[in-house]
């Protein structure tokens, strides 16, 4: 059983992933709270295996071709701990995405909140935002029109924004969403 | 002119005269670099006194003492000798860790995390010692003041550099001035200074003791992510780039000395030997190339099959180099003469990312991906031993001087200590 990512490759590889892209390349942030499927997100998009996955304790990176775009995805654990350590991974960031469990109706407000500090970060300012409404196979899924309402997702003026349904362990919706993503790259300075 | 002490120096072996002229108390260095557990010692005693002028008769017997025991040094080690066991296990930092470093002694060990922290650690107890906090972001480099080691230098993704009192745990200095990450940062020798390298495609040169910034290296075409001071003077800067270039530099001007470009793709480390005479590079493009540092040429390029060269070292006495290769295999070779392999290193199932000498030399010590490290004979090539027990990646690695303690860093956020 592996409980990781398997391409980490060492600290040399944090750089190489660090640097300021060339045009075909982006790096995308995958955020959200704990257990909202962020790395079986992470894993379906480099088609691996989604049987076992562990709660992140720090991130993961992979490298996914699409639509002939290089997109460099950085998973970043959700735990309340380590959130206050997203910040670490704001800077050159061209696309946010974020993953919220809709089935978890608890911790909608939650996730609310964290996403709207997010948005307010100077570094993540003007970033596209990508939503993906997980876990809709579940019989207590709220629709991701719903979600949308619940994230206040109308009221961003400063970003495009989309929504996208989803269920991360068997696929569906993700290539969808990715497709917006290919499409809503930022012009680059 | 009058002799008052040796001193010894172990690892490069080599013997410092202590003497009076006129008054003033001086010191001069002789590297005994070839020494060797081969080595007759009566005939390196020879050649000294017919040399040194302060060597006389009387304290010939001394010297000899001194030699025999520097050459045990060496012997103490190798296939033969120790083998090392999990002495303790760190459990480090929340977020991942980054680099690891030893202060001389190897009885404190510091660490850098995700987590904007940098810990310094008793290797002894396995206890944290302190917690140097004040970054903004991830700490990525560390590194003591060798060989005091009262000080360190912590450079970070918040684009600046901190120097921090051992003692206290406070910072003593921010450096600030670069526009991206910093991924390098070293105290030059005599520690007067402090060097960083960034992702801004500069590095960086400040004094250590006021934080004021000395110098800016402009010339990389792209992110420098190696840098390493000559190991004597601490004159010279060489810095390693994602441009494919290696770049000399002398702190004493703001201009580039020389460029040494050969590489065909992104430089992954570039190191000095310890007299400086040759810098050994490698390379993304497969391939790890040593260089004459006067004639400022490539004097040897020698290349892994279809594998990146992740790392690359010189023994301690600067005559030996060691690849590590994404293959997974480790290469050593002769670096002075003619360039040749000595001896190939293979079991890592996976890349591997580190690797460094014992300070005496008879030993290569691997960090790979496949989460053991290892312990190879430098000049057979055998596994001596196999350090498991990480559950993840194993990405850093280190001795300590004397060479009886071994550090591990792997993903899965803990530190090994083996003895």
């Amino acid at each position: 059983m592996r409980t990781h990512v398997p391409n980490f490759q060492g600290l040399l590889n944090i750089l190489r992933k660090l640097r300021s892209h060339p045009e075909k390349e982006l790096r995308l942030l995958l955020l959200g709270l704990d257990n909202a499927g962020k790395t079986t997100l992470l894993k379906q998009l480099a088609s691996e295996d989604v049987t076992h996955v562990t709660p992140t304790a720090g991130f993961n990176i992979k490298s996914v071709l699409s639509n002939g775009f290089k997109l460099n995805v950085w998973d970043i654990g959700g735990q309340r701990k380590i959130r206050p350590y997203w910040r670490n991974y704001f800077e050159n960031t061209d696309i946010l995405i974020y993953v919220v469990d809709c089935s978890d109706h608890q911790r909608l407000e939650e996730t609310s909140l964290e996403l709207a500090e997010l948005l307010q970060d100077d570094k993540l300012r003007g970033v596209p935002l990508l939503v993906y409404a997980n876990k809709q196979d579940l019989a207590t899924a709220l629709p991701a029109s719903e979600v949308a309402q619940d994230l206040g997702l109308h009221l961003i003026r400063d970003r495009t924004w989309q929504i996208q349904a989803c269920v991360a362990t068997d696929g569906t919706g993700v290539k969808e969403g990715m497709e917006w993503v290919c499409k809503n790259i930022p012009v680059k300075k | 002119m009058k002799l008052l002490k040796f001193h010894l120096r172990y690892h490069p072996p080599g013997i410092i005269l202590e003497y009076t002229k006129k008054g003033i108390v001086k010191s001069k260095d002789i590297d005994l670099l070839e020494l060797n557990c081969n080595s007759d010692v009566k005939q390196i005693a020879d050649n000294l006194q017919q040399k040194e002028a302060l060597i006389t008769d009387e304290v010939r017997e001394q010297l000899e003492q001194c030699l025999v025991t520097l050459k045990k040094r060496i012997e103490h080690e190798g296939p033969t000798g120790k083998r090392f066991y999990i002495y303790k296990t760190l459990v480090t930092h929340l977020l991942p860790l980054t680099n690891v470093a030893f202060d001389k002694a190897g009885s404190r060990c510091i660490t850098g995390s995700y987590d904007r922290t940098c810990k310094v650690w008793d290797v002894e107890t396995g206890g944290e010692l302190k917690t140097l906090s004040g970054h903004q972001n991830v700490v990525y480099s560390v590194g003591f003041n060798y060989p005091i080691c009262n000080l360190v230098v912590t450079g970070s993704f918040d684009k600046s550099a901190r120097i921090w009192r051992m003692d206290t745990g406070e910072c003593v200095s921010t450096l600030w001035g670069h526009s991206a990450e910093i991924v390098a940062a070293q105290f030059a020798p005599r520690g007067a200074h402090v060097a960083t390298a960034s992702m801004d495609h500069t590095a960086k040169l400040y004094d250590a003791l006021t934080g004021t910034e000395v110098h800016t290296y402009i010339g990389h075409s792209a992110e420098v992510i190696a840098l390493q001071f000559d190991p004597t003077e601490g004159q010279r800067l060489i810095t390693g780039s994602f441009d494919g270039t290696i770049c000399m530099w002398d702190t004493r001007i703001k201009e580039r000395v020389a460029v040494l470009s050969g590489h065909t793709a992104e430089i992954s480390n570039a190191q000095y030997n310890w007299d400086s005479s040759l810098v050994g590079s490698a390379s993304l493009d497969g391939s790890a190339k040593l260089w004459d540092t006067r004639e400022r040429t490539c004097i040897a390029t020698v290349t892994a099959a279809a594998a990146e060269v992740l790392d690359v070292c010189f023994d301690w006495a600067g005559r030996r180099l060691a690849t590590a290769g994404s293959d997974g295999t480790a290469r050593v070779y002769e670096a002075l003469a003619d360039c040749r392999e000595l001896a190939t290193m293979q079991g890592h199932r996976e890349e591997i990312s580190k690797v460094c000498f014992s300070p005496a030399g008879g030993c290569l010590l691997t960090a790979s991906a496949d989460k053991t490290a290892r312990i190879w004979n430098a000049s057979t090539g055998n596994c001596v031993q196999v350090l498991s027990g990480h559950q993840g990646e194993i990405f850093s690695c280190a001795f300590s001087y004397a060479g009886d303690t071994v550090v591990t860093a792997s993903k899965d956020n803990t530190c090994r200590i083996w003895r």
